[in-house]
Parts: structure tokens; C-alpha cells; sequence
């Protein structure tokens, strides 16, 4: 009697009975499919995460090429205004020049490397001064300051790239000098309500 | 009579498990396989961008005269060779390759370069795509862009 009834209480024990395979295999898909979920759900992120930073690569890139195409049009402009307006100031020095040689003593035209008088010579530097700005404008540049202008081009909907130019005098040895150039939000963006938090990133 | 009829329901239980096993992991090691493609293909996105940045970047700087292990085209590109791990290879080896387009333009005061870079893979399909611009202006000028 005793053994028949620890034979029946062994049976019992082992647990693989009608039924407990079944619980088993559920439970072990339901593991392998939380993985599987798991994984392709990270790895969709992270495809998304990472198809965005290129596409904001691409944008930023191709905004920087149309900002260098602008100012290679105004460099063309403004070596052209250089070009006439350093004649029309080497015509005003030898229209000057004998005038402050003889108010100078008698100086001879060699010694008198630039003429000084200032009521006589800024006339052709700020016409170039002028001219070059309204180039500028012309070509869609704002004229932020007095030699400063800057053109904005739209990245993507909330970020655009900001390019910003300190036109050189006629005189100087260059024309201009890149003062900056940054990405920046688009004035008065906002974050969408759709959970995206960020507006595209700088470069 | 009862145990037999006992074996015989926990051999067709048995049975339908492993069966039904068998198709959900036929099932779930797809979802694993495809997870898998998705990454390597977000791998390979990554490092082809990367890439073609950086020798847009040198191109900026230095000139082509900057490129290292070029492989100039009759049609005046250039090719680099990578292979599976987006180390640079030979041309045989490679699995991705990057072709690099510079077209200058002269204008009046400088030179207007036209930069574009396409990866691929090597059956062909692209990868990664980036074009973009920069201006040299001549000795007097400005600041390169």
C-alpha cells in the first residue's frame, strides 16, 4: 500500500504531465518572440535615428554649396566694383597729387606715397563702400551692419544656415572675410506636440 | 486501458508542441534574420556617410592633390574601394565603393568647386548620396568657403 502510494506521489512530482509541455512551449515562444520584437524594434530605431542625422548631413551640405555658390557671385561683383572703382581712385590721386605737392613745399611726386588730404580722397572708397553693398543686396545678401552682411538659407523646416560676410574697404588686401557661418532654429520654431524634441542639429 | 489512453494524449500534446514550436521559431529566427539586415544596412548608412563627408571635407581643405588611394575614372571621378567593415580595399575585394565628382567652375575672382559623392554597394544599389559646394577665391580675395 505504501508503495503505491509513493509510486503515484513520484508520478506526480516529475510534472510533465497532459498539458505542462504545452505551458513550457508557450512560455518559451513568448520568451524567443519578446527577444525577436525587442531586437527589430531597436534596430528600426536606430535605422530612423540614424536616417535623419544623414538626411540633416545631406541638407546642411547641399545649404553650405548654394552659400558658397552666393559668395563666389558676390566675390565676382566685388572684384569687378574693385577693379573700376581703384581707377576712379587712382584718377582722384593724380587729380590730387600736384595740389598737395605744391600746398607740401614743393614736394616732388615720388615722396607723396598716398594723398592725405581727407576731404579729397574717401570720395572713390565710399563710393566702392556703396556699390558694394548694393551688390550685396542685389543678390539677396541683408546688410546686417555698416561693411557686414549676412544671407540665411533654409535647411529644413525648423533650421537654417546663417552665412555672414565682413566686406573688406577698397583699400584692404582682401575683399571680404567670413565672419560666421552657423545653423541655427528658424525664428519662431517651435517643437512639434508629436514628441520630436530636437530641430535637426548643427553641423 | 487509461494509461495507455494517458500516453497516448501526451504524445499527440508532444507532438503539436514541437510542431507548433517549429513554426514559431520558423517565424521568430525571420524576425531575427530581418532585424539583423536592418542593422548591418544602418552599419553600412553610417559608415558610407561618414566616409563621403570626410573626403568632401579633405577635397575642402587640401585639393584632390589631398586624396590618397584614389582611383581616377576616364570620366574624371574618382573611385575608393571598402570592404565589409568600410576598411579601404582593392578594387577586387571591395564590397561598397565611394565615387567622388569634383567639377571646378573659374570665375572672375576664384574657383567655384562642385563636390558630389555617392556610395554604393556591390551590386550596385546606393547607399548614401551627398552634394554640396566650396568657393576659393584667388590670392586677394577672402576667406575660402
Amino acid at each position: 500500500m505504501n508503495n503505491t502510494k509513493r509510486k503515484t506521489r513520484t508520478g506526480r512530482r516529475s510534472g510533465v504531465g497532459t498539458g505542462t509541455t504545452s505551458l513550457l512551449m508557450i512560455f518559451t515562444v513568448l520568451c524567443f518572440a519578446t527577444l525577436a520584437m525587442l531586437s527589430l524594434s531597436t534596430a528600426s530605431s536606430s535605422q530612423r535615428i540614424q536616417a535623419e542625422g544623414l538626411l540633416n548631413a545631406k541638407a546642411v551640405a547641399a545649404a553650405k554649396g548654394e552659400a558658397a555658390v552666393q559668395v563666389a557671385k558676390l566675390d565676382t561683383d566685388l572684384a569687378l566694383l574693385q577693379e573700376y572703382y581703384t581707377l576712379e581712385y587712382e584718377k582722384e590721386i593724380a587729380a590730387v597729387t600736384p595740389q598737395i605737392t605744391s600746398e607740401g613745399g614743393g614736394l616732388p611726386e615720388a615722396d607723396v606715397p598716398e594723398p592725405v588730404a581727407p576731404d579729397c580722397v574717401p570720395e572713390a572708397l565710399m563710393d566702392y563702400d556703396n556699390a558694394a553693398l548694393e551688390a550685396a543686396e542685389r543678390l539677396g545678401w541683408e546688410v546686417t551692419g555698416s561693411y557686414q552682411v549676412a544671407l540665411s538659407l533654409p535647411v529644413d523646416e525648423s533650421t537654417e544656415l546663417l552665412t555672414e560676410l565682413e566686406l573688406q574697404g577698397l583699400g584692404a588686401t582682401r575683399r571680404y572675410e567670413v565672419a560666421r557661418q552657423i545653423t541655427r532654429l528658424v525664428d519662431g520654431w517651435t517643437p512639434s506636440e508629436d514628441g520630436q524634441l530636437w530641430g535637426g542639429g548643427a553641423p | 486501458m487509461k494509461k495507455r489512453y494517458r500516453n497516448t494524449a501526451f504524445l499527440v500534446e508532444l507532438l503539436v508542441n514541437i510542431l507548433v514550436f517549429s513554426i514559431s521559431c520558423a517565424i521568430l529566427v525571420g524576425l531575427f534574420g530581418k532585424a539583423g539586415q536592418i542593422a548591418r544596412d544602418t552599419h553600412a548608412e553610417n559608415f558610407a556617410g561618414a566616409e563621403a563627408q570626410s573626403l568632401i571635407e579633405i577635397v575642402k581643405a587640401r585639393g584632390v592633390q589631398g586624396l590618397e588611394d584614389a582611383d581616377a575614372q576616364p570620366d574624371g571621378s574618382l573611385l575608393f574601394y571598402y570592404d565589409e567593415d568600410w576598411q579601404p580595399a582593392s578594387g577586387a575585394d571591395a564590397a561598397y565603393t565611394i565615387r567622388l565628382v569634383v567639377r571646378d567652375e573659374a570665375t572672375v575672382a576664384g574657383v567655384l568647386s562642385h563636390l558630389s559623392a555617392v556610395a554604393e554597394s556591390r551590386d550596385g544599389a546606393e547607399v548614401f548620396s551627398i552634394a554640396t559646394a566650396s568657393y576659393q577665391p584667388a590670392s586677394a580675395g577672402g576667406d575660402a568657403l
